[in-house]
């Protein structure tokens, strides 16, 4: 009954007429505001990014990424993989120690594994670590990770924010990880107003550099004008989602700068290759051709976002560079269809979500008006997040819009979700034997090359048979106040506090 | 009347469960696996078997309600699919600020309704009273969605006296407020206004008027009581009404409440929290109801409990 | 399920049983149009009424654009010469949009309270007329559909059948029904025990005749007093809903969803704000001084009850 305690406070200081507080955050605070609260920071369950955002303040991985996009040392100092290709040995760092005083060691890392891998833990994200058939402590500070089959991208899989190191506080019963996390990470948790803010303080025993500021607030304003309007008073130093139409005048202002970064996502509308009348790779292509990706991208986002052909972001090592998007060609477009025995055009659904990436009921409303060019008459249905995600998994909608983004920057993640027959976001039902084998085989092929040059083929069948019309990869927009400097924005969609400083 | 009270509060059972019955079936009806929007696109089937399993959702459907009902009776909602934390603290959490947001709300609505509604009975048929009367049938008639985003605008945004959104001072419950109450404060304002010209006709309103008392001493001291009592029943019919506006208005200015929180849990599939949020609802909604007969009833007496 | 405030709910607490038995006869039309009249706004807001069902009858005609077209050169443009009240995030005619809005949620409205007054005055009047068991298991239903705060109940609905107009005013009209169910057993109740029903009875006319010719015809208006109301209240409700996302589908020019995409870019773009929600307000403010002058016109016992 906090909430209720702290209601009453308000009430009184309504009641003694209390000012507003002064905009301005105080010098070692850092607020940040974004659009959504976190659900739970226990990392084995933890699906949507508000929540990642504060979890990997607290926790952190064996590997991880660095700004190149390369992997890093992280909890691990270095690892190696065994002749078989079947053990991962990792060396972990020494004199880490979790937010609760407990030792970090291979037993340490032992358990968290374990954890996730238990079924008794029910974690929705299980099938992330499955791949790992057993974990071995070789001493106090070397662990093994053991695979069944030879699974190449491993390393990149470790650095999932699913598979951060959880403190072995995470076992005791009734420890309620979820509100009471435990890491290693630079800050340490301490409160969280449910629907209004998180915060976290600085870890004085941290193993690497001390972050500059103390404190860092996740505050929770769901509203774009909202958030702009704290950043430009100065309520808030960093934001998210800054809305595209709003950027020129951020850009205007000298006391708030933009910070524009590129993203492993890809913004694409769907098409169900079982449904008819896509089941005709003509009619994929007309609809191909009838879209003008970059009028969508000029129009509804401002020109922000990169666009190309390719299923995967451009910035994701190992992902084709080469692949332009369709050209824009009505008469072509008709013509298709003309083959394809639809002269006259024809009506099909399209379905979107409302809210979830950027500007996406317009874009549907924009490829709704361009499809109608060339005779295709799209009707939109926009279902609330929890029926869209049900509908598309059953796989009967014609035409959707959806996105797909890459946690780990490794190829391999996506390509199996999304291209192969088997795959759990294949919602294209696009079946290719040979691209369902391509994949299974660079799993087993350590070589990176070669490994990059089979994944390339998949991309380029993906891109002929137009299971889905690439329209652009995202682009994420954060703004802060012009006097922070050193916020990371990472193509995977984090963004790391840690290096901020304020002047 | 104790018997009678208890009577009222025994009559109010059935009603609550009738109202979780309800929810549940809706709820189980709705498309949206829960399993497969809490473990996400990128599930494997198993995973979404395992937390279907773990949410008991793999059970008949009867013996889901039944286990529900079991717990719930001694206040237990089970705990969160989504935060995996006990409902009943979801809903503490949030169920203090709708009812701050709420008698916010009709504190506004009390006040301006009142002192509107006597300046248009006291200057009644004059342009005074028709200008308050004017007034009162927009404030009716502007959804609150609008007001909202009004107020944003003309407050916030330009005049930047309020904050725009969130809850974390006394400031940011002031224009939700006004939002949510304005509609009530016109209703107010009609009622107060006819009950005080229907009782300034009175006989012993013209006796204090003969005896040479000031007019505002006329109405303050005699009138204004007996004038009162319909508004006591308005303002309890409103109560009703704000709860139902909160959703909308807690949406609109991102105010942590109960409203919002059911309208994110129904989106998420959250069921227990769904059902408690609404049981909860449901429950303050025909209380208050009971308390406004109840408190007619001590202000009139001739009015009984049944 | 007092969700929206009620100028009419609010009257009949002054007026005592004045609105029940009131209406027992039928007025000539001449007495009507005289109290009617006597209502200075409800003519004024009659015209007003009058106006957007024009606009919606002739939109093509008074449209300068086609509301659906994009252009996506021309998006966020202030109002000007080209485009009066400015365009959109798709640089669509937001003039257009508004009146080709007047279709739908004149349709909104209407259309929610017929399917209401279809499936609530028969429960309301069989439960009356019948009484005893019959009226106890009805009158228990409504309670538990009225424990609902009426959004909330919508958006379940809505949750169940997926979001659509048409969804929209189904909700809409399903928590209307115990409105209007309420309000037909009372006036029935009241009429039953009038000596030309008893007369009815006694000869043997059968019952549904005795409903249809007898019952029916003398508890019409207070019911239509309400229901105008209820239009009023059920086109905020439905833009309410359709403004959260779970009424009409893009790109169809719905006044409640223009507002809630145009309020992300409240901060650049407030007319795509202020003109649609302008439009709501006019309409609503418009049924609520009609439904004003129909109260008085229909009630001949009101005094000064405006």
């Amino acid at each position: 009954m906090l909430g209720t305690c702290r209601c009453v406070a308000v009430l009184a200081a309504l009641a003694l007429g209390i000012t507003p507080v002064a905009a301005q955050t105080p010098k070692g605070t850092l607020v940040f505001a974004s659009g959504g609260d976190a659900d739970t920071l226990d990392p084995h369950f933890i699906l949507e990014r508000p929540d990642v955002r504060v979890s990997m303040h607290i926790h952190e991985n064996l590997v991880n990424f660095d700004q190149n996009g390369e992997l890093k040392p992280e909890l691990a100092e270095s690892w190696s993989v065994s002749d078989d290709r079947l053990t991962w040995t990792f060396n972990l760092r020494k004199g880490v120690t979790f937010h609760d005083g407990t030792p970090f060691n291979a037993e340490a890392v032992k358990q968290s594994f374990e954890r996730i891998l238990d079924p008794a833990t029910a974690s929705p994200r299980r099938s992330i670590a499955s791949v790992i058939s057993a974990v071995k402590v070789i001493d106090e500070y070397t662990v093994a990770l053991i695979t069944d089959k030879p699974f190449a991208p491993l390393p990149s899989q470790v650095s999932m924010f699913n598979l951060a190191i959880v403190g072995p506080a995470a076992k005791t019963p009734g420890a309620d990880y979820a509100r009471k996390p435990v890491g290693t990470g630079p800050f340490k948790f301490a409160a969280w107003q449910v629907g209004e803010k998180i915060t976290l303080v600085r870890n004085e025993a941290y193993w690497g550099p001390k972050p500059a500021i103390e404190r860092i607030e996740f505050r929770v304003v769901p509203e774009d004008s909202a958030r702009v309007l704290q950043l430009m008073s100065g309520e808030a130093d960093v934001i998210a989602n800054v809305p595209p139409a709003m950027l020129p005048q951020l850009k205007s202002s000298s006391a708030v700068k933009v910070i524009q970064e590129t993203s492993f996502r890809t913004v694409l509308l769907g098409v169900n290759n079982k449904i008819k009348p896509f089941d005709d790779l003509r009619v994929r292509q007309a609809l191909a051709h009838a879209i003008d990706t970059s009028s969508l991208v000029k129009g509804v986002l401002r020109g922000i976002p990169k666009h190309g052909g390719g299923i995967e972001a451009p910035d994701i090592p190992g992902a084709r560079k080469d692949l332009p998007p369709y050209a824009h060609d009505t008469a072509k477009a008709r013509r298709l269809l003309a083959e394809a025995g639809y002269p006259n055009g024809f009506s099909t659904t399209l379905m979107t979500p409302t809210g979830r990436f950027m500007n996406d009921r317009q874009l549907a409303e924009a490829i709704q008006a361009q499809a109608r060019e060339v005779g295709i008459d799209i009707k939109i249905e926009a279902p609330e997040w929890a029926t869209y995600n049900t509908l598309l998994n059953k796989r009967e909608v014609p035409l959707f819009l959806s996105t797909k983004g890459n946690p780990t920057g490794d190829l391999d993640l996506t390509m199996h979700l999304v291209a192969h027959s088997a795959g759990q976001m294949n919602f294209y039902n696009w079946k290719n034997p040979k691209a369902d084998q391509l994949i299974e085989t660079q799993r087993g092929t350590t070589d990176r090359e070669q490994r990059y040059a089979l994944l390339s083929e998949i991309q380029q069948s993906f891109y002929d048979e137009v299971p889905a019309i690439v329209l652009f990869y995202d682009a994420q927009l954060y703004a802060a106040r012009s006097n922070v400097t050193g916020v990371r924005v990472q193509p995977n969609e984090t963004v790391t506090f840690t290096h901020v400083r304020k002047n | 009347m104790g018997t009678l009270l208890v009577r009222r509060l025994a009559a109010l059972v059935p009603v609550i469960l009738g109202v979780s019955v309800a929810v549940f079936l809706m709820l189980h009806a709705v498309p949206g696996d829960p399993a497969q929007i809490i473990a996400g696109q990128e599930a494997s089937v198993e995973d979404v078997a395992q937390v279907r399993h773990s949410f008991g959702l793999d059970q008949p459907l009867a013996v889901q309600y039944a286990r529900f009902l079991s717990r719930a009776v001694v206040g237990d909602f089970g705990t969160s699919f989504r935060t995996k934390r006990p409902v009943i603290d979801e809903i503490g959490d949030r169920y203090g600020y709708t009812l701050l947001l709420g008698a916010a709300a009709i504190a506004f609505a009390v006040a301006v309704g009142i002192l509107v509604g006597v300046v248009a009975a006291v200057f009644k048929h004059s342009w005074v009273d028709n200008v308050c009367l004017l007034v009162s049938l927009v404030g009716v008639s502007v959804p609150n969605f609008f007001l909202g985003l009004l107020l944003m605008l003309g407050f916030s945004v330009w005049l930047q006296l309020f904050p725009l959104t969130g809850a974390d001072t006394a400031w940011h419950v002031v224009l939700p407020a006004v939002t949510l109450g304005l509609p009530s404060a016109a209703v107010i304002a009609r009622i107060m206004r006819s009950s005080l010209i229907e009782i300034l006709g009175n006989d012993y309103i013209r006796t204090a008027r003969a005896k040479g008392l000031p007019e505002w001493l006329v109405v303050g001291r005699h009138a204004l009581r007996n004038a009162l009592m319909p508004v006591v029943t308005v303002v309890g019919l409103q109560m009703g009404y704000l709860l139902g506006g909160a959703v909308i208005v807690e949406t609109v200015f991102a105010w942590p409440g109960l409203g919002r929180l059911t309208v994110q849990a129904i989106a998420a599939r959250d069921f227990p929290v769904v059902q408690a949020a609404v049981l909860v609802l449901a429950a303050t909604f025909v209380l208050v109801n009971l308390l406004t007969d109840l408190v007619y009833s001590i202000l009139d007496p001739r009015v009984t409990l049944s | 399920m007092n969700d929206i405030p009620s100028f009419t709910a609010a009257a009949h607490v002054v007026a005592g049983a004045n609105a029940a038995e009131g209406t027992a006869r039928r007025n000539g039309l001449a007495i009507f149009w005289r109290q009617f009249r006597r209502s200075q706004l409800a003519l004024p807001g009659g015209l007003l009424v009058l106006a957007f069902v024009l606009v919606a009858c002739f939109a093509p005609l008074i449209a300068t654009h086609d509301p659906l077209k994009n252009d996506l050169a021309r998006t966020l443009m202030p109002p000007g010469a080209e485009n009066w009240f400015g365009t959109d995030e798709l640089g669509r005619d937001v003039l257009s949009r508004v009146v080709y809005g007047a279709r739908l949620s004149l349709s909104e409205g209407l259309v929610a309270v017929l399917l209401a007054l279809a499936a609530g005055v028969p429960i309301g009047v069989v439960a009356g007329y019948v009484g005893g068991r019959t009226d106890m298991i009805i009158m228990r239903l409504i309670d538990v559909l009225m424990a609902f705060p009426g959004v909330l109940l919508a958006i379940a609905i809505i949750s169940v059948l997926g979001p659509s107009l048409f969804n929209v005013i189904l909700a809409v009209a399903l928590y209307t029904i115990p409105i209007f169910a309420r309000l037909a057993r009372g006036a029935t109740l009241s009429v039953k025990e009038e000596p030309y029903i008893e007369a009815c009875r006694a000869l043997g006319v059968p019952h549904l005749r005795t409903l249809w010719r007898h019952v029916l015809p003398n508890i019409a208006a207070p019911i239509l007093v309400i229901a105008a109301l209820r239009v009023a209240i059920s086109i905020l409700t439905a833009s309410s809903l359709s403004f959260l996302g779970l009424g009409a589908q893009p790109p169809s020019p719905e006044w409640g969803a223009m507002l809630a995409s145009g309020r992300n870019y409240i901060l650049i773009a407030p007319h795509l704000v202020i003109f649609p929600g302008l439009a709501i307000v006019l309409l609503v403010f418009g049924l609520n001084l009609f439904q004003d002058g129909l109260r008085i016109a229909l009630d001949p016992k009101t005094t000064d009850l405006r």
